[in-house]
């Protein structure tokens, strides 16, 4: 296998509205941002590949749209995924392994605001048991939240101190949606939105974009000098019938992390794509985080979690932080779908 | 560059307008078993699953390989999608090759498919944006344009569309899973048919169709 890196990042402010941009335009600032910090072009990177959905955009083929923000002319080999831009950056690293490109550009976006979130999400289930009932994300959590309650794996006093640990952090984050100091028992004491789940249980919803640049071997070295290395980058899936999984266990992360080679080394820095509070705590035991691992200094999903992009977010925030010499191994996870359907999960490291 | 990649089974479904007798799951189920039967193999044999399609709002789905996990037996592995738009046919074919060539996977699993009878492929591709010119206008009233252009630049005959529609119309007779049968066909009655889109015309145009295709990508030494 080739050794991929992560040379460069950029992200726009994670917003509740972003009104008045369109996608094109939200995006093009952060791709000039993260080029013009690498002093290339894009006639410097050999592929492309974004992550986005059409259902948050509400029009067919919307990326298409979007790749006028990347300036594919003369044409760009380019691919898309419908999806987190975490699965972009993994189509990336194969095309990189295959030889085919040594340096490939990979970004996500998702505009949460112009729609009912919950409700379109509903539209990832199955269209003939579950579709028609349209159960939508926030009610679909609370079950996995209940089922964890009643597991004992978790207290709901537990969670909220995972939602003020995670809003405090997202402070010293300038792209965060929401941060601050919370007290627990004052949020306790607030009314639920959808049992057992209160407000800062649930992310905020946000509006944003985020790319990064991958490159291999040498050409990493050339344009940076602290490239955070992809030691293991691994995905798996989960049944999609809710009845026939154990919501308060992930068997997709557990597989990804044990074949990305997460306990290989000492984990300084976690990033957890968990927009819901128990999320973090199954996602901790199914990564096998021991607990004193730094959990989301970034605050995670609960302090932005712009649809699409939170999951290469957090590989985002982890390379920046090997970049920067604060961690030198950790690792960054992204999910897909409700209760953690997909999973994938990436192992970073300084050189 | 890098390991050497084989098709060694594709199957597909009958295409038609409707396949009214199959859920989502069960269109892609009948060609991927094809595949894998094609392929002497059974789901456990495959490492991972990349599923392809265009845009969701063509079944009102949204990112159907969730809903597709336990249907193409990707549970516990890999499970990608592919949506590069009307291209997404062979870039997923791309995608799942380069998780064979990159040696990332042995043996790997690609189904695209459309069942676009759940929705309304019209209103899919009509729907507004703000700011900009609503058309209803559909995949045909977007390409005339070019083509009346290339056909002004190149000199192509008027009449190459009803060419091609004739070769492939007939061509499909033969073929057992084609969804449009239409031994009667002439060069006169695709001239005749309604014109949709100038210069396209309606038996110029392809149909609507529900179906699945599959194929089982496969290392040398699988191959072998």
């Amino acid at each position: 296998m080739r050794d991929v890196a992560v040379v460069g990042t950029a992200q726009s402010a994670h917003a509740r509205r972003i009104d008045d941009r369109n996608e094109v335009e939200m995006l093009m600032p952060v791709l000039q941002e993260l080029k013009d910090g690498l002093g290339v072009t894009q006639a410097d990177l050999d592929f492309t590949c974004s992550g986005s959905t059409d259902y948050l955009a509400g029009q067919g083929f919307s990326f298409v749209g979007t790749l006028d923000g990347v300036g594919p002319y003369p044409p760009i080999s380019e691919s898309h995924v419908e999806a987190d831009g975490a699965w972009a950056l993994y189509e990336a690293w194969v095309k990189i392994q295959t030889g085919a490109a040594d340096t490939a550009l990979v970004y996500s976006y998702g505009k949460s605001s112009p729609g009912e979130l919950p409700r379109v999400l509903s539209r990832q289930l199955d269209p003939y048991y579950y579709g028609p009932l349209w159960p939508d994300s926030l009610s679909l959590a609370a079950l996995q939240t209940r089922a964890l309650l009643d597991s004992g794996k978790a207290t709901e006093r537990g969670l909220a101190e995972i939602a003020v640990r995670s809003r405090a952090a997202a402070k010293d984050n300038p792209f965060a949606t929401v941060s601050g100091d919370f007290d627990v028992d004052e949020i306790l004491a607030e009314d639920h939105l959808v049992a057992p789940l209160r407000k800062h249980d649930c992310p905020p919803l946000s509006d944003g974009a985020v790319a990064v640049v991958l490159a291999a071997d040498g050409r990493a070295r050339e344009l940076t000098e602290n490239p955070a290395w992809i030691r293991g980058v691994e995905h798996r899936i989960d049944v999609h019938a809710l009845g026939l999984r154990d919501l308060t266990d992930s068997p997709s992360t557990r597989l990804a992390a044990e074949a990305a080679g997460v306990s290989d080394g000492p984990v300084d820095v976690a990033e957890l794509h968990a927009p819901f509070t128990a999320q973090e705590v199954i996602l901790r035991e199914a990564m096998g985080l021991s607990d004193d691992v730094d959990v989301n200094p970034s605050g995670g999903a609960l302090a932005a979690n712009t649809m699409m992009a939170a999951g290469l977010v957090r590989i985002v925030e982890v390379a920046n932080r090997i970049a920067a010499g604060t961690a030198r191994r950790g690792v960054a996870h992204a999910t897909s779908g409700h209760c953690l359907q997909q999973n994938l999960v990436c192992v970073l490291e300084a050189s | 560059m890098g390991e050497r990649v084989a098709v060694v089974g594709c199957g597909q479904t009958r295409h038609q307008a409707t396949r009214g007798d199959v859920s989502i799951a069960g269109l892609v189920r009948e060609a991927a078993m094809r595949a894998l039967e094609d392929a002497g193999m059974t789901w456990a044999d495959i490492d991972a699953v990349v599923v392809g399609k265009a845009p969701d709002f063509f079944e009102g789905l949204m990112m159907p390989e969730l809903y597709l996990a336990e249907a193409l037996g990707a549970v516990g592995k890999p499970m990608l999608r592919v949506h590069t738009a009307g291209s997404v046919g062979g870039s997923t074919a791309i995608v799942a090759s380069s998780l064979v060539s990159s040696g990332v996977h042995k043996r790997v699993l690609t189904v695209a498919f459309e069942k676009q009878s759940e929705s309304e492929a019209m209103w899919a591709l009509s729907l507004p944006v703000p700011f900009s010119q609503k058309l209803v206008a559909g995949a045909g009233g977007f390409f005339a344009p070019h083509i009346r252009a290339y056909m002004r630049r190149s000199g192509a005959p008027e009449d190459t569309g009803i060419l091609v529609a004739l070769k492939d119309r007939l061509n499909a007779c033969k073929n057992p899973f084609a969804h449009l049968h239409q031994p009667h066909i002439t060069y006169e009655s695709i001239r005749d048919s309604m014109m949709l889109w100038d210069p396209i015309r309606y038996d110029e145009t392809c149909p609507s169709s529900d179906g699945a295709f599959a194929m089982v990508l496969a290392d040398e030494a699988t191959g072998d």
